[in-house]
């Protein structure tokens, strides 16, 4: 791999059928002849293409100086990019947005496979998008949905039962699952659980399952990276496998979990670890040439 | 509306740029110069925002990105504020030469606003200030934004990185850095009333014709630390863009 010698351009466009899209595209030059998938990021909730702290900017320059063409952009409505003015339900006008994104990148990169890759909604707009286009070959995924096990729940409730200061909050009636506790006595619904329905933040959990399913069938590769900050629905290294049990078995996932790390990599040293992370995952998967990934090595994180 | 994203200066330090053109055509232009680091993300929305307004009123706006920031070329630690001084001179050429101007207005936002003040200064194409909830204590800022007096060579400021040079430069503005003799100047407050009082008799102790406008409203800079989304700061927007369209 050449990582770090190979030098790259960046190139600022507006695209889409209305040209209502701003991205980045950051690629190698001159392009490999080997060149591989091209890799797109997704915004990661509103922040725009530069991502959470800068880390796509990081993300980008370094794949496209092993090689990879990649493109961040905007969805339409956030960042610089233009409100649709059609009237399509969210996960439509993201899937039609991704699209044009890869659309983009065929027509200005010659690229013919894709990699999508992206953090918190990013990663859950990804998930979504890899299980209808079947030019994506691989996906990283970093805090994308989780749901919470057994082991998820002793740990978070053990924890927190050592802790002084929730005793005194239970004593004086300010502890929010006691709150939630005697709210349900009362009668009165879960009010958590009825915003998670009326505003669902990714896939449930049967979706997700058939997901895994239909990409490990397509030999999707997949990277799922989870962090410390998503600690109130993902807390252990092995809580993935717990989550899906007969998916995690698959040599086509690797599970990472960086405890130490906030949902945004602010740390730097947790930055560093995430771009190289994604360029050696790279490196051990994708196959460049016809962008087709083939297992080179997998580790499981779990 | 028309996106026109492009990049500028140096190819092997190019800036990058946003270009809304005045609606209809017009006379005025304004470069907006951004916070730094976390702040800038967080305020990137309301700046879109205001660039649109600001062509809505007949105004050429450009936005652009420092060198080591967003997404103009330049790792986190490559920039300093002298180099983000003169990027804000490129941004001005870049635009006059975009939209045919002869002068341009700036806009400073938080840390911006330092950098506007001392272009300004040193230029003759500045016609219109605007210092938006302007940093004039760098020693504050600093710590503030590391929140600590960590001498380590490298620091981290709420996710980005800060040099010992660059906080130096930091902590070397001062009120003292705005008693110059600037072009007409709007102060725009969208924090307590008498925040800026001392900065307004700095800049009337320099004869600078200034008016403070406060603005309440959500502080841009400060906002949903997980997300970067603030509120949008509807009447201090309104009040630039009327300002510079006068």
């Amino acid at each position: 791999m050449d990582v770090g010698v190979r030098r790259i351009r960046e190139r600022a466009v507006a695209f889409g059928p209305n040209r209502s899209m701003v991205g980045i595209v950051t690629a190698p030059v001159p392009p490999p002849p080997d060149q591989g998938p091209a890799v797109i990021l997704l915004n990661a909730g509103v922040i725009h293409r530069v991502g959470a702290n800068r880390i796509y900017v990081r993300v980008a320059r370094a794949l496209a100086q092993a090689g990879y063409p990649v493109f961040r952009f905007d969805f339409s409505g956030i960042g610089d990019s233009e409100a649709r003015q059609d009237v399509l339900d969210l996960d439509e006008a993201l899937r039609l947005d991704i699209a044009d994104a890869l659309a983009h990148m065929e027509s200005s990169q010659n690229a013919r496979s894709f990699v999508i890759f992206g953090l918190c909604s990013g990663a859950n707009n990804g998930f979504r998008y890899a299980i209808r286009d079947e030019r994506v070959t691989a996906v990283v995924l970093i805090d994308p949905v989780a749901f919470r096990t057994l082991g998820h729940q002793l740990r978070f409730f053990g924890r927190r039962l050592l802790r002084p200061r929730v005793w005194w909050n239970v004593v004086r009636g300010r502890n929010a699952f006691v709150r939630d506790f005697l709210r349900r006595l009362r009668g009165q619904s879960d009010l958590e659980q009825e915003m998670e329905n009326a505003y669902p933040v990714g896939p449930g959990r049967d979706e997700m399952r058939k997901g895994l399913r239909t990409l490990i069938d397509r030999q999707v590769e997949m990277l799922v990276v989870y962090t410390g900050g998503l600690e109130w629905q993902y807390n252990y290294r092995e809580q993935f496998r717990d989550m899906f049990p007969d998916e995690a078995a698959s040599a086509r996932i690797r599970v990472e979990f960086l405890e130490d790390s906030d949902h945004t990599f602010s740390a730097e040293a947790h930055k560093a670890w995430l771009v190289n992370l994604a360029t050696s995952w790279m490196a051990s998967v994708v196959s460049k040439g016809d962008g087709a990934p083939q297992p080179v090595a997998v580790s499981k994180g779990s | 509306m028309t996106l026109n994203p492009f990049y500028f200066g140096e190819s092997e330090r190019q800036l990058f740029g946003m270009y809304d053109p005045a609606r209809g055509g017009g006379g005025r232009g304004a470069v907006v110069c951004h916070p730094w680091g976390q702040e800038y993300l967080r305020a990137h929305q309301s700046v879109r925002h205001l660039a649109r307004l600001l062509a809505r009123k007949r105004v050429h706006a450009m936005r652009f990105d420092y060198y080591g920031s967003g997404d103009s070329a330049g790792g986190d630690t490559d920039g300093s504020v002298r180099q983000w001084r003169d990027d804000v001179g490129t941004a001005i050429e870049e635009l006059r030469d975009i939209a045919g101007l002869r002068s341009v207005g700036l806009i400073g936002v938080r840390l911006g606003a330092p950098l506007a003040v001392a272009c300004a200064a040193d230029r003759k194409d500045v016609d219109r200030l605007v210092l938006w909830d302007p940093v004039y204590d760098g020693s504050a800022y600093v710590h503030e934004i590391t929140g600590n007096g960590s001498e380590h060579e490298t620091v981290e400021a709420r996710g980005f990185l800060l040099t010992a040079p660059v906080r130096s430069e930091m902590r070397a503005i001062t009120l003292e850095d705005f008693r110059q003799a600037l072009p007409r100047t709007l102060i725009v407050s969208t924090v307590e009333p008498d925040t800026y009082g001392g900065l307004e008799q700095t800049l009337l102790g320099a004869k600078v014709d200034v008016t403070t406008a406060h603005c309440p409203g959500p502080q841009v800079w400060e906002e949903e630390a997980d997300f970067a989304a603030a509120g949008m700061p509807v009447a201090a927007l309104e009040e630039i863009a009327r300002w510079m369209s006068e």
